[in-house]
């Protein structure tokens, strides 16, 4: 007796640490994550890749990007301007631009004109290398042009306009934007929209930031609607995203959470009508999820909103095992001794746990941080729960409850009428006809491994973002090319033979790229520029063409200056110089040398990257959306093979207890149930995702609870079969709360488990019917 | 960005007559846009001449362009050398002496779709586009108007001082000071008006 109150007492008391640890991480800092990104494992296979996607996505994801548009340009600048001035007075954000970048063209001339021997754009070096250049024509047109498209140089210093094309080429902002009074616009059919960028102040992904930006740019945009005509906003950036994800988990969280513990309370009333159970199983709840965040805060910096939902639908299944006890106290009546009752509940509860977790425990091997912490919590909150029932509700539940088990007595008499009639035989014959009206089904099951099954996207922010995307031009970064090299020289040739291939696809299946040496050739392409230049043009064939044309003596001296300087432009020098400052995440310091990020322009999926890339020494193709969704694929070919495994563990479990024949009437009822879920899938239309496998998982661990509690309990006692149908009703009410979710992976959970879950409990009399009660 | 600028030495020509802003910029536009009805063709002989410090005397050009609304500009340059440039919406072909063009369309320039969208707010007096590159102070009277036009900070500031214009019922003289001290003075003079683009104006704007 004194152990038992003693393991009792050191049990409330790490419960009781768990709770002060949880509070104060959540007293002291937000240990809540909603960052997307870290829902996704690494999927590349070099270090390097995976830094590259993260330079890329934080560099797109570090700021909101804004549009505002009006009708009239002026009045859009306007706004514009008052936007960006209000999001500056909120203080939420680190800085607010509103202003065309003003790249002034004498950083550009003064960093390239030294070299400019080595500088061709590509017209022109192929002009020069096929002696097409005509050079006096050339000149000529310079000098005559009504207009120029570029950047003036000197004609002293640039006669032939070659510094010119090389800058006009530049590969500076691959978009339609185009300063126009000092910001950057572009104009659609109706409507003139400005360029307003903003970074926030802090992580993008802390809740107080998202709610700090959110608020500032509600009232920015309350005051676009007081002008004449209100102005139009479109909007994008991580931190809507995240708000937009927060914003849901939380109210989902509410709402699972909340809406379970309302059944429960409602449906344990019906069943107990008597306080004190509904207050000791919620103690019991309330002990597993302490534990469960405790475990995660442990092992974890944050817990991840995704988890926090999934575990509020937690609730309807950690509230079994307290059940199952209560029911037992119901049937025994006056008779009840709490130690006796808990002999003969325990290895039924133990079954019921083991089985539970065994499918807990397959989640938790998967490679995504934010699934296996969601098993992490379960598997502790399932297993403390259990814990809290064994080791605190016989000492706090030892007096018989006020009524006995007789005024629940018509779901045992739906259960005699069932045991009346059904015969094995007959039962065997119900589950094969209901198994070969499946068949079909399954022979229509498709499979999907999008990764946006991950991600939550508010249709009115992905619709936002997808319009701005084609007014700016700007493609998603999820597909890019990684060069690397052992020194900056090697990584600029080797990403000079991929431009070279890719200039042949600009227009066709590509709308552009973005790639260093584009800024800044390697310098042997400059030493073979320089010397197609001095082979070509040498300075006694070009100075009577520079006298002809009335230039300056000068002209030909800074001709033969030019020819004659073999300095090269390095990128650690263009690297210092402001221009590279848009560019800068494109270039990543490797242990083993330089890498270069080149970018694409348009996401054409026609375009087959890696066929470009292959053969190219040091070249890949990276595409994180595909390679996602191929670890998806992966993944839920894995579970696929798992699941027998799980069947056959989860059988050897019960087989242990129950032996062979009754251990496998205990399985039938949930094979049957996932095999005629997966035939209402196929009909459906459904395709079966990683999650909708790992539900399967999860179906087969706790959807034998109901049959093991039915053969526990069942036949011979009416409170405790009544108790099995309220433990499966709060977890069907949990998971059908889960299907709710907009997420979509909690979404595809909650739907099989509801799904497979009502069946296994549906069918779960059978169990009795093949297997026999217990003895 | 820095390429518009470039382009509207040719643009200037019809500056006036859409960009002024009071009561005069107002008759001024509603002749222009009068004119243009009765004549969206106008063909005229134009004389250029640059003063560039890098050169030891200035340099002359002559030739003749179409001004075509709804379609664009034909530059044609006769002397020193020949060659056209055709300024279309999206794209500017340059047409050697022997015949041989060079299309360079909005993909190659960036800046060039809005040079397009320029010039057509230019010929629908669509006074927005232009007041976004300058401040305009007209003068004179609608018979014989003068005007000055300062760019707006920003790009085009760093490439020109100030644009000095007259003309009666077509532009007549454009002076351009750039910011490095060059210049380019622009005359025209023979003006023709028309109600059609002629056989061989129409192939090279693209059209059947």
């Amino acid at each position: 007796m004194h152990t038992r109150q003693f393991a009792a007492i050191v049990w409330l008391a790490l419960v009781l640490m768990a709770a002060v640890h949880v509070a104060q991480r959540f007293v002291t800092t937000t240990p809540l994550a909603t960052d997307l990104l870290a829902l996704l494992p690494p999927t590349e296979k070099s270090a390097t890749a995976e830094a590259a996607v993260r330079a890329l996505s934080e560099q797109l994801g570090n700021r909101a990007l804004f549009l505002v548009g009006h009708a009239d340009p002026e009045e859009a600048r306007r706004a514009a301007r008052g936007f960006a001035a209000g999001l500056e007075a909120s203080g939420a954000f680190k800085r607010v631009i509103a202003a065309a970048p003003q790249l002034d063209p004498r950083t550009l001339t003064s960093l390239y004109l030294p070299h400019r021997a080595g500088l061709l754009a590509p017209g022109d070096r192929d002009a020069l290398a096929g002696s097409t250049f005509a050079a006096e024509n050339t000149l000529l047109r310079r000098m005559h042009q009504p207009f120029q498209t570029g950047l003036a140089t000197d004609p002293t210093y640039d006669p032939f306009g070659f510094l010119q094309r090389w800058l006009a080429q530049l590969p500076f902002a691959q978009t339609h934007l185009t300063p126009s009074d000092g910001m950057l616009t572009v104009r659609d059919a109706q409507t003139t929209w400005v360029l307003v960028l903003a970074e926030p102040l802090g992580s993008t992904f802390a809740a107080d930031t998202q709610a700090r930006v959110i608020a500032a740019v509600a009232n920015a945009e309350s005051a676009l609607g007081d002008g004449a005509a209100s102005a139009l906003l479109l909007r994008t950036g991580a931190v809507f995203y995240g708000d937009a994800a927060r914003t849901s988990a939380e109210r989902e969280v509410d709402m699972i959470g909340g809406g379970s513990l309302i059944g429960i309370l409602l449906m344990m009333w019906l069943l107990f009508r008597s306080l004190r159970p509904l207050a000791l199983s919620l103690v019991t709840v309330a002990c597993g999820i302490v534990c469960a965040t405790a475990a995660v805060l442990a092992t974890h910096d944050r817990i991840h909103l995704i988890t926090l939902v999934f575990g509020a639908s937690l609730i309807g299944e950690a509230v079994d095992y307290a059940i199952q006890f209560f029911a037992a106290r119901l049937d025994a009546g006056p008779l009840w001794q709490a130690d006796q009752g808990l002999v003969r509940l325990l290895p039924g509860l133990a079954m019921a746990l083991a089985t539970s977790l065994i499918g807990y425990g397959a989640l938790a091997l998967t490679p995504f941080p934010a699934i296996s912490q969601i098993a992490l919590f379960a598997f502790t909150g399932l297993a403390t729960a259990w814990l809290s029932v064994v080791l605190l509700l016989p000492l706090l539940a030892r007096a018989p409850g006020p009524h006995d088990g007789n005024d629940v007595r018509l779901p045992q008499r739906l259960l005699c009428a069932w045991q009346d009639r059904a015969t094995p035989r007959g039962v065997i014959a119900l589950v094969a006809v209901l198994l070969a009206v499946s068949i079909p089904g399954w022979l229509h099951l498709t499979t999907d491994d999008d990764v946006r099954q991950l991600v939550a996207r508010p249709a009115t922010l992905v619709d936002q973002e997808a319009r701005i995307r084609v007014l700016v031009g700007t493609a998603g970064g999820s597909r890019f090319f990684l060069i690397e090299g052992a020194n900056d020289e090697e990584a600029l040739r080797r990403e000079e033979a991929l431009t070279e291939r890719l200039r042949a696809h600009v227009g066709q299946g590509l709308a552009g790229y973005t790639a260093i040496s584009g800024f800044v050739p390697s310098a042997a392409t400059q030493a073979a520029q320089r010397a197609l230049l001095q082979r070509a043009l040498p300075l006694d064939k070009v100075a009577p063409l520079l006298d002809e044309a009335g230039l300056r003596n000068t002209a030909a001296e800074a001709w033969h200056d030019m020819l004659a300087d073999e300095t090269t432009l390095t990128l650690r020098a263009w690297l210092e110089t402001p221009l590279a400052q848009p560019f800068k995440h494109q270039i990543l310091p490797t242990a083993s040398g330089t890498a270069l990020i080149v970018t694409l322009s348009g996401d054409d999926p026609g375009l087959d990257p890696g066929s470009l890339a292959a053969d190219l020494p040091g070249v890949s193709a990276i595409d994180k959306t595909a390679s996602v969704s191929a670890l998806l694929a992966e993944y839920r070919r894995l579970a696929t093979l798992w699941l027998p495994l799980a069947g056959l563990i989860v059988f050897a479990v019960l087989a242990g207890r129950y032996g062979f024949r009754q251990g496998a009437a205990i399985m039938l009822p949930t094979l049957a149930a996932m095999g005629i879920a997966l035939g209402l899938y196929g009909v459906a239309g459904v395709s079966l995702t990683l999650f909708s496998m790992l539900a399967l998982v999860l179906i087969l661990g706790s959807g034998v609870n109901y049959a093991i509690f039915i053969i526990e309990a069942g036949a011979r006692a009416p409170a405790s079969f009544a108790g099995v149908l309220v433990s499966a009703a709060t977890t069907l009410l949990a998971f059908g709360l889960l299907a709710l979710s907009s997420m979509p992976a909690l979404h595809q959970f909650g739907v099989l488990l509801l799904l497979g879950i009502s069946i296994a409990v549906l069918l779960a009399p059978m169990a009795l019917t093949l297997g026999g009660t217990r003895r | 960005m820095h390429r518009v600028i470039a382009s509207c030495a040719v643009f200037l020509l019809i500056l006036p007559l859409a960009a002024v802003a009071g009561p005069t910029t107002a008759q001024l536009a509603a002749r222009m846009a009068q004119r243009i009805e009765q004549a969206p063709v106008l063909r005229a002989d134009f004389t250029q001449e640059k003063q560039m410090a890098a050169f030891r005397k200035p340099l002359q050009t002559r030739g003749q362009f179409t001004f075509a609304s709804g379609q664009g500009v034909i530059w044609q340059i006769e002397a020193p050398l020949k060659v056209a440039y055709v300024l279309g919406e999206d794209r500017i072909v340059e047409i050697g002496e022997d015949g041989a063009a060079q299309v360079r369309t909005a993909r190659d320039i960036p800046g060039l779709a809005q040079v397009g969208a320029l010039l057509r707010a230019l010929l629908g007096a669509q006074t927005d586009t232009l007041a976004e590159l300058f401040t305009v102070t007209p003068a004179g009277t609608l018979d014989a108007w003068f005007l000055t036009l300062t760019p707006k900070p920003g790009l085009l500031a760093q490439a020109m001082r100030e644009v000095r214009m007259n003309g009666s019922r077509h532009v007549e003289r454009i002076y351009i000071e750039e910011a490095n001290g060059d210049s380019i003075t622009l005359n025209f003079r023979n003006f023709r008006e028309d109600r059609a683009l002629l056989p061989a104006e129409r192939e090279r704007f693209g059209l059947r």
